[in-house]
């Protein structure tokens, strides 16, 4: 239980840290805009600074939208089945997702720690923009996306009151929306 | 290449998997790994070769700049949807439609145009108009359905009226330019707007029952909600600045995009600041502005994660063939464009009623606008005929995401409202919507005519 405190703290800071930072880079954009039109003084590399930053932006966010049920799905015919059935094809989901998340892990560490290693860089001209800090991230954020699947398995699956509990809250989330 | 073996399997297992429940991008990205996985040999090697290209996916798929726009159209909508402009504009259309039978109903299909042009998602338009307009019309003696009705049903202007994730998204899948086709949209929004003015009217003349009981009866109400002193007037002053400002926004940022001064991203960046501006003036509470930046935290991430799916997906269609095989099979039928055509339409539409609309739109865009171009049906007008399309769909039974979200959004202060009541009222909506598609479809100037005045090529 208190692990699932840690995560769920984990996944809503990092979350908050991806909002202020979409805020940041819409600074970013802003200052490049009237940099540019009004003093003929763009910021150099925007374009490269915001598209890492996308990457970060995602994977920084992926644990709270799994955690807090925001991911996009169909349950239309979920609904009617019986609730063992239903806990079970909840269950086959989140083994996938966990799978998902492992393999993006699996098939990209090597490649992350190289490109801290050997200096690696994105873009070119303007600003380059080392490539490890958005590498490192889709790690991170996929290795929080698959903590996050084994707590939602555990609580759909073996706590069906802790699932009411929390997806009442949401409810009351997007209601303040 | 290609197996048909393959791309039974894939299409199988994709369906099922979106079917038991399974998050979209999980069953995207899931089928995705499978077809790399047998195209590529079907042993241990391929698995490997399945996770670096996923991997590698991770983290170049939204690696560019384009990919900025949806966070940042979000906040913009999220920061003018929080400052109160929107209701300051719904009321003084109110006041200035007086005596017009149905005017609260007219100044909703007309506000939510307004309001369309700063938000990118219908979702938004029907939660905010479902608070601030329903309310208004239930005082008012109109029959609790019908107002409903026209608060989903104008919602999809939402979707349809630049800036528009589902544009943003279309544009990015089938490559082309999102300014050609935000431009795309004004006319058939604009066009489906007159409409819904003019369905309301006549329903209000029809039967003046539905709207209080006809223009004398609401001026009656009016002047007793006065005598309670519970009207809400907005001050001209207000009204004015808010229409000012939502006007700068759309000036400044679809102006921006279309003139060439901005890329979007530049028009969302600017657009989120404005908006931001615009909230501060208007008084929003830091509180507001706080959540509308953790609401954004919430909703855009899930989208740009299907975005990561949704490229994994589309090289996997061209891996196995897939693509051109489904291509094969509706070119190659002799089918008359127009029957292509109505069979796209009936996908979506019948995708509409149990899935959300970006989703959809990843698991067709792909397929379905290289067949549409080899038709000679124009890439730039199909976009919007699908969208309008796919928002259709959003109407019906049994998921109808547009009515749920007007049902959660008024769950607050009506919760016994059935939500089979607002789907049959809603069904009016749909069916001028789909009117609307086959106008577009058979004058497609209706949708070409501002790009092509605005990117003369």
């Amino acid at each position: 239980m208190n692990l699932i405190k840690i995560s769920d703290w984990v996944s809503k800071a990092l979350m908050v840290l991806a909002a202020v930072w979409t805020i940041a880079i819409s600074v970013l954009v802003l200052a490049d805009i009237i940099g540019r039109g009004a003093f003929d003084f763009p910021i150099h590399g925007t374009a490269e600074m915001v598209a890492a930053s996308i990457v970060i932006i995602v994977f920084l966010q992926t644990g709270y939208a799994i955690r807090s049920r925001s991911m996009l799905r169909a349950d239309f015919l979920v609904t009617h089945l019986p609730d063992m059935a239903q806990r079970a094809l909840l269950a086959f989901g989140y083994l996938l997702g966990i799978f998902f998340f492992l393999m993006i892990i699996t098939g990209g560490w090597q490649e992350s720690i190289l490109s801290f290693v050997e200096n690696e860089f994105e873009g070119e001209g303007a600003l380059r923009v080392p490539s490890w800090p958005a590498r490192w991230t889709v790690l991170l954020g996929s290795a929080l996306a698959m903590v996050n699947y084994c707590v939602m398995a555990y609580v759909d699956v073996f706590r069906p009151d802790l699932m009411r509990e929390e997806i009442e809250q949401m409810e009351q989330l997007d209601m303040g929306h | 290449m290609f197996e048909v073996n393959i791309a039974v399997i894939l299409i199988v297992s994709l369906i099922a998997l979106v079917a038991i429940g399974v998050h979209i991008a999980i069953a995207l990205g899931m089928t995705s790994a499978l077809g790399i996985w047998m195209v590529t040999g079907a042993d241990i090697n391929a698995f490997h070769t399945v996770q670096s290209m996923l991997a590698a996916t991770a983290y170049e798929a939204i690696r560019a700049y384009v990919f900025a726009v949806i966070p940042l159209f979000l906040l913009m909508g999220e920061f003018i949807g929080r400052s109160g402009t929107v209701t300051d504009v719904y009321r003084g259309i109110n006041q200035l439609l007086s005596r017009i039978p149905g005017r609260l109903a007219i100044a909703t299909v007309i506000g939510n145009a307004l309001f369309s042009f700063v938000t990118g998602v219908s979702i938004a338009s029907a939660a905010t108009f479902s608070r601030i307009a329903y309310p208004e019309m239930k005082r008012f003696g109109y029959h609790k359905g019908f107002a409903l009705g026209t608060v989903a049903g104008s919602s999809c202007l939402g979707m349809l009226i630049p800036p528009s994730v589902l544009m943003i998204v279309w544009g990015i899948l089938t490559e082309q330019s999102i300014g050609q086709i935000f431009a795309a949209g004004v006319m058939p929004g604009l066009l489906l707007t007159a409409m819904f003015v003019l369905y309301v009217f006549v329903r209000a003349i029809m039967n003046p029952e539905l709207v209080g009981g006809g223009a004398a009866a609401q001026q009656a109400a009016a002047e007793a909600a006065k005598g309670e002193g519970g009207v809400d007037e907005v001050s001209t002053g207000q009204f004015l600045l808010s229409l000012a400002g939502i006007i700068l926004v759309i000036v400044a940022v679809l102006g921006g995009i279309w003139f060439g001064v901005f890329t979007p991203t530049e028009g969302a960046g600017a657009g989120a600041f404005i908006g931001l501006v615009l909230a501060i003036l208007k008084g929003a509470r830091l509180r507001d502005i706080i959540d509308g930046i953790l609401s954004v935290g919430r909703t855009s991430a899930p989208i740009l994660l299907l975005l990561v799916t949704a490229a994994l997906y589309s090289r996997t269609l061209a891996m196995t063939g897939m693509a051109n095989a489904i291509e094969g099979v509706f070119i190659g039928s002799g089918m008359a464009p127009w029957l292509v055509i109505t069979v796209m339409v009936l996908i979506w539409f019948a995708l509409g009623m149990i899935i959300d609309s970006i989703s959809i739109m990843l698991l067709t865009a792909a397929i379905f606008a290289p067949i549409a171009v080899k038709l000679g049906i124009d890439p730039i007008a199909f976009a919007i005929i699908g969208i309008i399309a796919i928002e259709a769909g959003l109407y019906t039974p049994p998921f109808g995401l547009l009515v749920y979200t007007v049902k959660s959004a008024i769950q607050g202060f009506d919760p016994d409202m059935n939500v089979m009541t607002i789907f049959k009222s809603s069904t009016p909506y749909w069916i001028i919507m789909l009117i609307a598609m086959v106008v577009i479809i058979n004058f497609p100037i209706i949708a070409t005519w501002l790009p092509s005045l605005l990117f003369p090529s």
